[in-house]
Order: structure tokens, then C-alpha cells, then sequence
């Protein structure tokens, strides 16, 4: 009785689809980026739209989520970056170009890109939280003309830490753009800011009335960032952060990542302030 | 698809539950709403309980270590080697020179074979086991004062009583069905107080909380005993009619007020006049202890001075009352009764003793050693004197249990042979020449006993992954070496109660249904939920002046901090399983040590900063949790991480009756890094 | 509508044949004392027509078992991944009402949106004959308060309802129509008085019952009214067991880890939740609600109030099962009551 039913052949969402590591570059003293390139036929993951996010996934280590951190390629390449923080993390540091990892995706809700057309848009990045937002600054950039002013701030611990130096340094190059770097311990070579990203604020020259403010970063740097930002005039239906939580599905199955009704894998990582003021959540 | 009802291998309340296997595999575990001792509750390592058994690093194959690695044989050369070694060494030296460490771990069945191989194959009374590293100050205390060394009540009582005390123990950690029925009690209205220098769960809702330094509990309770004397609230008919050696008491007792005990112990006058008046004066009180008293120098005088307060109160011997020995383990309980222990046969029968001796031999058929043997604490000792030459170990990590590890592998290394059992390859299995893949609880038949004295089944669910159960090897050792035993476990069972009279009326069969609480002297017996009913096991109570000892190590300006060390809910003990469980790691990955926040601002540390735990054995850097739980001067580590060994800080001392090391207190230091 | 009616001699016929058509026959069998638990009862020959009390486990325990392997994983990197299908047919007999509007509600989470391919395979091929109850299964269950019961409403292919004579039978779809037509011959047309005798059994059951408004409950704790001190007690007692979430019908979180032994092995996903610290906790340890308290309120607020705007009804189907195993001595329906009394000012 029960076979004659037909089942629908749905694909597997949690089977991974192979990838292979093109490049290997070492960022920082702890994160590497990683160019990976789709070799499965069937895989969906270059369908991305920037603020989206993948699962990785290691045979012998599970999985875990990472978001896209460049555009795609012409080529059918893109960039995730890694910073080392536990067992996963670890094995997939130790891997050499030419490996393969498995990849599930793309998940997740992408940036709002056509309301974000003819703003002002300020971006706001703490550590390895630039790379959620370096798509969406590519895209922008990509398209300058239908954009506003552009300004970034980008705040890490150290002059060291510092993600994707030299791309930074070509986005100065854009018209009506600003980049202001900050470094909580500087060292000798460092002549620029110093403390925490909020201390840039001042220094921007964005109205604030429609901008749009794209923040990723660690969690108190979100909390504290917002309430500055709302302070200067910025709305909170336009405030965007993208939030990182423990996630094991991608999916919205798993409940690891669920807030309050709401699961930041499927109606997430990006969030306008409004809704997390609904959530119940600062960060 | 089938359901398999058998008892939980983890902590010693006994909880039964349903192993779920579909296909050979265990999938999952159902809670058994029909056994008495968890009535369908479970904690969370009894709802993992299943993941640990089919884990991809059970050891499978017997390993042969040769030139300093290990090889996989098959059984039949490893177990001839086993033999020809074990025959070897005794020929050579004695049978004195060999030692077996049962396992608290295994069936009653497996550490009766274990006790009968050591005594009839091997020829020597040197078998004990890991209740010498926590309650055989229970068994040597509760003897001298009852005469009988076990749990005196029944779990059941608990939620009726009027006044718990709980001192050493830490039930919602470490005994969590019986923590249930604690909390339950709270809800009823009982007043719980909790004696512990950590300010551990039950004290949130406890009526009273004494905070004291590790190692004082002698002068707290002698002042309360002090105090209930004085204001002439001790049970007069009781100490009259049920007991003896109360003048003697009254005697040692008058140096302790609740005032000079302050100093000692670190606890307010009024706390302790406040805790004996509520044990006192409440109609249904009990005292509820584990490690804490236990293991310490002095572990076998603190449990008779528990003994005297319940004596002095009428609280012991009649329903709701009583002393409740949290036992460890799954089967630290039977273990005991099964005479794995030197000085005794199974039921308690002394060693020494001609006619018991004459009962053992006619039914084994074979003459047995006359003079009691060396304990697990002496074994260590006598391995590095060179005098133990061969140990055969049953499921027991004593490198990673005992007190003092660099000394301890110094005693291992020393031996000529040592045989493992083992089910997962630990650091004491790593040391061994021979590894024999044992099997889980999972995989045998049999019965544990819980620390109600409640005999229960364990049932088989999958076939030994290793092809044998402990039971099986003893045997075929035992075989190679010119001894038959008797192989099937009823029948084993059967045999023991034959020859112990507290167990005659055990067998599979009556236990089937739900258990047998012992003693069960007769065949029809019911079992006895409440022991030294009308009359203690040794007649009279007897009433035994102690004093207070500080510990064998206390702080000094090198060494300013009592360290005392201890179990988390989430893991067991080495962690052998636990730390193989996805949900129980994940909660507690790594060892971390717990310090007062005064303390830790003055040597200028925060939580999870790494710190380095120092004391005159070891070394051991871990994590620093600043929490207010635990008392200033005292700092307090797990032990259950293999890779972040406690013990290398542990004192080897220990106390001279029972051999129980003092796990609770020693002088550390803390560096900062 | 008109109501189907069975004997009880036909009843043992019909289940002897549907036993037959299936892969895994799930039935209520008598374990341990008066334990009652679901098991393959294919090959069992006198099974539980009718019983009291309800299972110890729900059906969830076939559907989303506490540990399933989902992969197959041969090789370490670049290792190929490839699915392990369970797509045996199960006919589930003696699902109680609540058990059934859990299925329900299992059925909508884990099949809208991204399907959940592990979940929706056993789902496809399993069907549900629901047994109704004659009276309550134990103290703690609430499922006439909280709607659940003691007939269901939809879930089921087929549902019996127990009179004296035998049993009514009525389809709740287009399976269980099916069914009921191949196997018409045991079936009759149920009188009039067989359908009073079930009426009354079933105002009998619900007489003291008092409905539990979950929407106005919902909308207290979506407002944040319940009084901290209710959650203090909670985080209290809660000495994360797992127990409730493994027993829930509805609980469906879960983790995913791969076991390997050498260079092979299988991803297995097993039972996870709320009251966990780890269960939230990233790595790097950072975790967004640190007290424990807050892990454990997760649970009734999933239940009680977020869910009830996701499917109308609570998730919670007053089964009892999170109270009869919770070693803290938490009560849901406790919560419930102490959440409508104390609102905050």
C-alpha cells in the first residue's frame, strides 16, 4: 500500500555537492580565504546573491555555515574566508589547493538590492565580519553609478588583523567614497585610528535621512554600533545587520539558529533592526 | 526490532531504562515508567546512555604489545599468553605477587568470577576494586557503628521526609534520580540543608546552607552533636534502649561547641545551632552523604561521626530516617557484595575466618589463602617496592582515578606483566602488555546492584562487539590455567547466593519483576527496603568518640588553597563514554578549575584565562572559572578529562582503615600565565 | 456523515491483513509490567487492539528517531557523501489523538518550505490508524484543555473510536478512504445508538474540562507578562535532562555529526534542543542568551506562544510526557496556569 504512492524524487537538501579549492590565501595570522569552484553537476550554489551563505561540509567533521565573501567569477569561482576557531575550522585550514570539500546552498535571505538603489550607504565591519559584506560592496561598486555616497568604516584588533588589504585600498579609489580603517592595538607602523569602530562615526559625511547602514561583525559591536547609529538620525527599517548564530541544517529544520519564531538560516543572516527589535534581539 | 530493558552503566542510583535496537544498532533509549528505581525519569547521560556502545573506538581485537606497540592477535594467542605469563609469575614469585583489580563496572556475576579467580586460580586474597577510592569508608565506618556497610533506607522515603541533610554529596550532579526525589521532597515541604564548600544546586533551595572547609566535617557535626546534647533534644529512649557508648560521646563531644567549631570549620555558631536543631527536632530526618565525607584521611571517622548524629537523634533504624551513602558507580554496590575486596568473600564473609574459609573450599574444590589481602592503595605501593609483579586490571583507568598519577604510572610501569580489560583504550590501558576488548553493559547478562542494595538485571542487546564479555575471559583464563567455572550468569548468580547467606534469596528469576533490595536471607524473603529494624545488624548501635584531624595536606604560604576535586552532571568520571557523547562534551569540553572571585582578583585573573594549577606532584594548566560557588581558599576541579588529568595534583594519602585516598583537600597554588 | 462500524473478531481479521500490505506493522506491545511502547508488532501474534494509557514514546520516535543516519561517507577529503534512504512502509495502529494532531503539525514543519528529504520519506510511506480514548490516559494529560483530544480532528488515514460492541471507523483521507474501500466487506453501516454510546463515552471523558484559552496565553507571553519569577523557578528545577525534548511529539530539533572509523563512516543526526547551553553556544563560545533560564523558557515559549501563530493551535498537545519525565518536577501545565494568573503589572 505504501509503495504504491508516488513519491516525489525531491532532491536531497542536506547532501552536500562537491567543490574543489582553487586558491589558498593566508589573510590573517588565523584566516585563510579560500577561492572555491563548483566541479558537481546539479549544484545550485553560484545562483548566490550577495548576503547569502553556504554549509561546508567535511566527511569526518560536519558541517558549517560560511558566507560568500566576493561575487561570483565569469568563471564560476567565488571566495569564502575562514577564520581558525575550533575542530572544523581547524580541518579545513589544514586543507591544500586542488582538495575537495562539499558545499550545500545557497541559503539564506540576500540583501535588500534594489531598494539600496540611489541611497547613501554606510557599511560597518568589526574582524572577519567584513566578509559577509564584501559582496554586497562589490556589487555596489560594480554599479557605482546607481549608487549614493559609499562610506566604510572597518575596525579590527590589530593592524595584522586586517582582511583584504589591498582590495581596501582600491575602494578608496571609487568617486564620492570613503574608507576609514581602525585598530584597537596598533603597532609601530600604524599611523591611523585607533579604538573601536563607533569612535569613526563622527568623521562620516552621509546623511543619514534614507541611507542604509549594512553592519556584520561581533555581536557587541553590532549591539553598540546601532544604538550610535540611531542616535545620528539613521532609520531603523534601513539599519541592516547580518547575524551570525550556531547552525547546523541551513535549512530552518535543525532549530539551532531559531529566534523567536523566526530562524536566521531561512528568514536570515540579514536583518533590518526593526524586525530583531521584534526578535527580542540587539545582536 | 526490539526493546531491551537493562540498567544504567553510569551513576549508582540504578535507573532502568529500554535500549531501542532496530537492525543491530542501538538507536535510541526509552525511559522504563515501570521500574521503581526511575519510574520513567532519567538524566541526561542515562538519555545518551546508548551512543557510547557502538562508538567507532571500541576496541574489537585483544592487542599484544611488542616492543613498545601495539599488535591486534586473536583471542586464542593473547589468552595463552595471558596464562602462560600469569602461571609464570606465580611459580616463580607466589601467589602473593599478583593482584586483580575487579570492576565496579561490571555484573555482580563478572566480579564473583573475578574474586573466585583471583582467590582459587591465582591463590591470593590481593583483589579489590575501585570502592577503595570512595565508599569503602562507608563499609569500614557503617560496620563498626550498625554492623552492616550499606545504604540503611530507600530511595522511596526520600520525598517523605521532614529534614535532609546533605552533606558531601551533590545529588542533582551526581545522583540525579535521587536528586529528583530530593526535589520533590523540597516541594513537599521538606527543609534541606546542605553542608558543602561549594555552593552547589540543592543549596538554592535548601533551608540552610553551610559553606565549610574541606576536611572539617568532624568538629561541624561533633558541634552539632554538641549543641543537640545541651538543649536536650537527642531521642533519650533511642540512645537507651538501641545503643551503647553514649557516655563516651557525651564525652568527646563537650570540646566541640558550635563556637569553637567556627574557627575550624569557617561556618557562623548560629548556622550549626540552626542545622542541629532542624535535624533534630524534625520526626522524619535523614542524612544524606557521598565523596565528600568519604574520601578524605579521615573518610572512615567522618562516617562514624554521621552515624553517631543519627544515632543521638533516633534518626536511624525505622522508616524515614536513616544514612544514604550515595554509592559511585553502576556497581560499586555489588562490587562489594560480591567480596571483590581482600578481606572478605561475597555477602561479607571474612577471609579469615576458618569456617567460611572451610564453606569456600568445599564448594570450590580448592584450598584457599588464609591471611586477608592487599588493598588497591597498597597494590600501587607494593608495585613500586617491587614486591606486586603482575596486575590484572578489570575495566578500572586507575591512571587517570587515583590519586597522585605520576605515581601511579610509576607503580604500573613497574610491574612485570599488567592485563587490561578494557572496552575503550585508556591511559591505564595504554601501559599494558596485553589489552582484552571487554564488553559494555549492553552486552552481557547479569545484575548490578544500585545504592538501595537493590539487585537488578541487565540485559543483553546486541552481541559483545569484541566476541566476549569480561565473564567470558576471566573464564577462559581461568580454564587455561587448570580451573573450570561455571560460565552461564543465572547459574553464577545461583552459586553466589548459595554460599551468602544475606543473598540466599536471590536468584534471576525473583529479581525479575522489580528487583530485590538485600539483605534476602530466604528463598520467599521480600527483600528489605529498611535495615536494622528493631535492632542494628550488630545488635546495639554503637556509639564511637572521633575527632577532628585536619587534612594530611593543608594550606601553607607556598601553597595557599584547599584544592578540592569532584564530578559535573554531564560527564562520568574519566569520561571514557561521556566525552564520546556529541551533547555531554559539547556542554563541558575541557577541565577548567573553579575560583572565588576575591581570589582571583587578587592574583589578577578572569574567567577562561588559562592558569596553572600547581601542588607538590604535578602541574596542570587549564581555564579559570571565576564563580562565587566556591568558598575563599578553596578551589575546586573535575577530574573528567583525560587529556587535562586532575589527579596529577591529587594527594596520595590516605586514610589508614579504609585506604581511600584524600581527593578533597590538598595545598595548591595558582599561577597566573 | 455516516460512520463505518466494526466487530471486534473483524477488527483482528482487517489488522491481520493490513499486516500483510506493509514493510513494518507499528503497534502498542506490552513491555516491561505495564510499560506500553511502539514496536514492529508485524510478526507478533495476539497484539494491543485497544488499550489504556498511552505510549511511553510517541510515533515520532520511527519518524525522527533519536539518532538516524542520513549519509553514508566513504573517504576523508573529497570523500564521497551518499545517502542512506529509509523507505520501508509502516502502518502505524493505536495512535491516541494527541499523538496524531503532533503528526499533523510534523508533518507541516518538516515538509513546507525547504523540504526535509530523511523526514518526508518515512512520512510518504506511512499510515496512521488512530485510536481514540475512552478515558484519560494518566494525571498529567491535558489534551481535552488543550484541544487535542480524546478524538482527533485530522492527521489520521483512519480513526476508531472504542464502543462496547466493537468499534467506529471513520476515514480522514484519501489513504484511509481507500483502504476502508478494499477491505469493505468487514465493515458496516453503524447504528444510531452506536453513535450515542460514543457520544456519551466522549462527554464523559471531557466532563471536567476546563478549555485552556492558548490564544489569550500566547498573547500573554508574546507581550513579555508572565512574571520573571515563573521563569527563575523553571531555570531552577531544570537540570537539563533532555527528557522533554526527547519525549515531545513535536520537539524536532536535532544536530548532525559524522562518525568515522578510519577513513569511513556515516553522518548521523540525533536529538538536540533548547535547554542545552551548547545547543546556542557559536564557536569561539560566544553565546546570544547566556543565562540558563532563558534555554529552558525557549521550550514553552516554541510551544505555547510562537507556534500558535505558525499553526493556529500550540504545539504543546497535553500528552503529559515532558511532566511524567522531568526530574525537576516542571509542570507545562502548571506554567500554563501560573502564566494566566500572574501577569505582570
Amino acid at each position: 500500500m505504501g509503495s504504491k504512492m508516488t513519491a516525489k524524487k525531491t532532491m536531497d537538501e542536506y547532501l552536500p555537492k562537491n567543490a574543489v579549492i582553487e586558491e589558498i590565501l593566508q589573510e590573517t595570522a588565523d584566516s585563510k580565504t579560500l577561492t572555491l569552484r563548483p566541479i558537481d553537476k546539479g549544484s545550485t550554489i553560484l545562483k548566490y546573491r550577495p548576503g547569502q551563505f553556504m554549509m561546508v561540509s567535511l566527511p569526518g567533521y560536519g558541517e558549517a555555515p560560511f558566507t560568500f565573501a566576493s561575487l561570483a567569477s565569469r568563471d564560476g569561482r567565488f571566495q569564502i574566508s575562514v577564520r581558525k576557531v575550533g575542530s572544523f575550522t581547524n580541518a579545513l585550514h589544514a586543507l591544500k589547493e586542488r582538495d575537495i570539500v562539499g558545499l550545500r546552498g545557497p541559503y539564506g535571505n540576500t540583501f535588500p538590492l534594489s531598494k539600496i538603489e540611489n541611497k547613501n550607504i554606510l557599511f560597518i565591519a568589526g574582524g572577519c565580519g567584513i566578509a559577509p559584506l564584501r559582496p554586497l560592496i562589490q556589487h555596489v561598486f560594480k554599479n557605482r553609478k546607481e549608487h549614493g555616497r559609499i562610506e566604510i568604516i572597518y575596525g579590527c584588533r590589530a593592524p595584522r588583523d586586517i582582511f583584504y588589504k589591498n582590495e581596501i585600498e582600491s575602494w578608496r579609489n571609487n568617486p564620492d567614497t570613503a574608507v576609514h580603517l581602525t585598530v584597537d592595538e596598533p603597532d609601530q607602523s600604524w599611523d591611523g585610528t585607533c579604538g573601536v569602530v563607533c569612535v569613526l562615526l563622527p568623521k562620516i559625511k552621509l546623511v543619514p535621512k534614507n541611507a542604509f547602514v549594512f553592519l556584520c561583525g561581533p555581536g557587541i559591536m553590532i549591539k553598540l554600533a546601532i544604538q550610535d547609529i540611531l542616535k545620528l538620525g539613521f532609520k531603523e527599517g534601513n539599519i541592516y545587520a547580518s547575524l551570525e548564530r550556531h547552525m547546523k541544517c541551513g535549512v530552518g529544520k535543525c532549530g539551532h539558529c531559531y529566534v523567536k519564531g523566526k530562524y536566521v538560516c531561512t528568514d536570515g543572516p540579514n536583518f533590518s533592526y526593526s524586525e530583531m527589535k521584534k526578535m527580542g534581539i540587539d545582536s | 526490532m526490539k526493546k531491551v530493558l537493562t540498567t544504567c552503566p553510569y551513576c549508582g542510583v540504578g535507573c532502568n531504562f529500554y535500549l531501542d535496537v532496530r537492525d543491530e544498532r542501538i538507536v535510541g533509549v526509552i525511559p522504563a515508567k515501570s521500574n521503581p528505581v526511575s519510574k520513567g525519569y532519567l538524566c541526561v547521560k542515562g538519555w545518551h546512555a546508548h551512543e557510547p556502545v557502538q562508538h567507532p573506538d571500541r576496541l574489537k581485537k585483544p592487542l599484544l604489545k611488542e616492543n613498545g606497540r601495539f599488535k591486534e592477535v586473536s583471542w586464542d594467542t593473547a589468552l595463552d599468553y595471558v596464562a602462560k605469563r600469569l602461571k609464570g609469575i606465580k611459580d616463580k614469585y607466589g601467589p602473593d605477587s599478583l593482584a586483580v583489580c575487579a570492576s565496579a563496572r561490571c555484573t555482580n556475576e563478572e566480579n564473583y568470577l573475578m574474586m573466585k579467580f583471583a582467590r582459587a586460580v591465582l591463590g591470593t586474597n590481593n583483589v579489590d576494586h575501585c570502592a577503595r577510592t570512595c565508599h569503602a569508608a562507608t563499609v569500614s565506618g557503617l560496620n563498626q557503628s550498625f554492623g552492616s556497610g550499606a545504604s540503611t533506607n530507600s530511595y522511596d522515603e526520600l520525598p517523605y521526609m521532614d529534614c535532609i541533610l546533605i552533606i558531601g554529596s551533590n545529588p542533582t550532579e551526581a545522583h540525579p534520580i535521587v536528586g529528583w526525589r530530593v526535589r520533590t521532597a523540597i516541594d513537599n515541604g521538606a527543609k534541606v540543608i546542605v553542608c558543602d564548600p561549594r555552593r552547589i544546586l540543592p543549596a538554592e533551595s535548601a533551608e540552610l546552607y553551610i559553606q565549610q572547609y574541606p576536611g572539617t566535617d568532624i568538629a561541624l557535626i561533633n558541634a552539632m552533636i554538641n549543641f543537640i546534647l545541651k538543649e536536650n533534644l537527642h531521642d533519650k529512649e533511642f540512645i537507651e534502649k538501641r545503643t551503647e557508648g553514649f557516655d563516651e560521646l557525651r564525652q568527646a563531644v563537650s570540646d566541640y561547641t558550635p563556637e569553637s567549631a567556627a574557627e575550624i570549620t569557617g561556618v557562623e555558631p548560629e548556622a550549626i545551632k540552626k542545622a542541629a536543631r532542624i535535624y533534630a527536632s524534625s520526626k522524619k530526618a535523614c542524612i544524606m552523604y557521598s565523596l565528600g565525607m568519604t574520601e578524605h584521611t579521615v573518610g572512615t571517622n567522618n562516617i562514624i561521626s554521621m552515624a553517631n548524629l543519627a544515632m543521638v537523634t533516633g534518626h536511624v533504624g525505622k522508616e524515614f530516617s536513616g544514612l544514604y551513602p550515595m554509592r559511585g558507580q553502576n556497581n560499586v554496590q555489588g562490587a562489594c557484595d560480591m567480596g571483590a575486596l581482600p578481606n572478605v568473600f561475597s555477602g561479607y564473609q571474612s577471609v579469615t575466618d576458618g569456617e567460611v574459609r572451610k564453606k569456600f573450599e568445599s564448594a570450590w574444590g580448592v584450598k584457599l589463602p588464609e591471611a586477608a589481602g592487599l588493598t588497591l592503595t597498597d597494590m600501587m605501593f607494593k608495585a613500586i617496592e617491587g614486591k606486586l609483579k603482575c596486575f590484572y586490571i578489570i575495566g578500572e583507568d586507575q591512571v587517570r582515578t587515583d590519586p597522585d598519577t605520576h605515581m601511579i604510572e610509576r607503580a604500573l610501569k613497574s610491574l612485570e606483566f599488567l592485563v587490561v580489560h578494557e572496552i575503550f583504550l585508556t591511559e591505564t590501558a595504554k601501559l599494558a602488555d596485553v589489552v582484552l576488548p571487554g564488553a559494555s553493559y549492553a552486552e552481557k547478562e547479569g545484575t548490578f546492584t544500585c545504592a538501595e542494595r537493590r539487585f537488578q538485571r541487565v540485559r543483553r542487546a546486541i552481541e559483545p562487539i569484541s566476541g566476549k564479555t569480561d565473564g567470558d575471559i576471566i573464564i577462559e583464563v581461568s580454564k587455561r590455567l587448570g580451573y573450570e567455572m561455571e560460565s552461564e550468569p543465572s547459574k553464577i548468580c545461583d552459586e553466589m547466593a548459595s554460599l551468602s547467606p544475606i543473598y540466599s534469596g536471590v536468584s534471576f528469576e525473583r529479581i525479575e519483576e522489580s528487583g530485590l533490595q538485600w539483605p534476602v536471607p530466604a528463598k520467599d524473603h521480600p527483600g528489605t527496603p529498611v535495615v536494622h529494624l528493631g535492632q542494628f545488624r550488630r545488635g546495639l548501635g554503637k556509639f564511637i568518640p572521633v575527632t577532628h584531624k585536619p587534612p594530611a595536606e593543608v594550606p601553607d604560604r607556598e601553597y595557599p588553597f584547599i584544592l578540592s576535586t569532584g564530578r559535573l552532571l554531564f560527564h562520568y568520571n574519566t569520561g571514557t563514554m561521556t566525552t564520546r557523547v556529541s551533547n555531554l562534551l559539547r556542554e563541558f569540553p575541557r577541565n577548567f578549575v573553579e575560583i572565588n572571585p576575591d581570589d582571583a582578583k587578587a592574583i589578577g585573573i578572569r574567567s577562561n584565562a588559562k592558569v596553572k594549577v600547581v601542588t607538590r606532584r604535578g602541574e596542570l594548566v587549564v581555564s579559570a572559572q571565576v564563580t562565587d560557588k566556591v568558598k575563599r581558599r578553596v578551589i575546586w576541579m573535575p577530574f573528567h578529562y583525560s587529556n587535562e588529568p586532575t589527579n596529577v595534583l591529587t594527594n596520595s594519602a590516605f586514610d589508614p582503615v579504609c585506604r581511600t585516598g584524600e581527593y578533597k583537600a590538598c595545598a595548591a597554588k595558582i599561577e597566573k600565565i | 456523515m455516516n460512520k463505518l462500524f466494526i466487530t471486534h473478531e473483524d477488527l483482528k481479521t482487517f489488522v491481520e491483513a493490513l499486516k500483510k500490505t506493509c514493510d513494518e506493522f507499528i503497534g502498542p506491545s506490552r513491555q516491561h509490567l505495564n510499560d506500553i511502547a511502539f514496536g514492529d508488532v508485524k510478526n507478533d501474534g495476539e497484539i494491543l487492539l485497544n488499550y489504556d494509557g498511552n505510549t511511553i514514546l510517541s510515533p515520532r520516535t520511527f519518524l525522527l528517531p533519536q539518532t538516524e543516519t542520513l549519509f553514508e561517507i566513504k573517504g576523508s577529503i573529497g570523500g564521497k557523501v551518499s545517502s542512506i534512504e529509509d523507505k520501508k512502509s509502516r502502518i502505524f495502529y493505536g495512535v491516541r489523538p494527541c499523538d496524531t494532531l503532533a503528526l499533523s503539525l510534523m508533518r507541516r514543519f518538516f515538509l513546507e518550505g525547504i523540504v526535509d528529504r530523511p523526514y518526508q520519506d518515512k512520512m510518504e510511506n506511512a499510515t496512521f490508524i488512530t485510536l481514540a480514548c475512552a478515558k484519560p490516559c494518566s494525571e498529567r494529560s491535558f489534551c481535552r484543555e488543550i484541544g487535542s483530544g480524546p478524538v482527533a480532528k485530522k492527521g489520521f488515514d483512519i480513526q476508531l473510536v472504542a464502543i462496547n460492541r466493537g468499534y467506529l471507523v471513520e476515514s480522514g483521507s484519501k489513504k484511509g478512504g481507500a483502504i476502508l474501500r478494499k477491505y469493505k466487506k468487514l465493515f458496516i453501516v453503524s447504528t444510531p445508538s452506536d453513535i450515542k454510546e460514543s457520544k456519551r463515552i466522549l462527554k464523559d471523558f471531557a466532563k471536567e474540562a476546563k478549555p485552556i484559552n492558548y490564544k489569550r496565553l500566547a498573547g500573554i507571553m508574546r507581550d513579555d507578562l508572565v512574571k520573571e519569577s515563573v521563569w527563575d523557578d523553571i531555570g531552577l528545577r531544570c537540570v537539563i535532562c533532555s527528557g522533554c525534548i526527547t519525549v515531545c511529539p513535536t520537539c524536532s530539533c536535532f544536530s548532525v555529526t559524522d562518525r568515522m572509523n578510519g577513513t569511513s563512516g556515516v553522518r548521523v543526526r540525533y536529538c538536540d534542543g533548547c535547554p542545552y547551553a551548547g545547543f546556542t553556544r557559536m564557536a569561539g563560545g560566544a553565546m546570544p542568551k547566556p543565562d540558563h533560564k532563558d534555554h529552558i523558557r525557549r521550550f514553552f515559549e516554541h510551544k505555547l506562544n510562537v507556534d500558535v501563530e505558525r499553526y493556529g493551535v500550540p504545539s504543546c498537545v497535553g500528552c503529559g510526557r515532558c511532566i511524567e519525565t522531568c526530574p525537576g518536577n516542571i509542570s507545562i501545565r502548571k506554567f500554563i496556569d501560573d502564566a494566566m494568573a500572574s501577569v505582570k503589572k
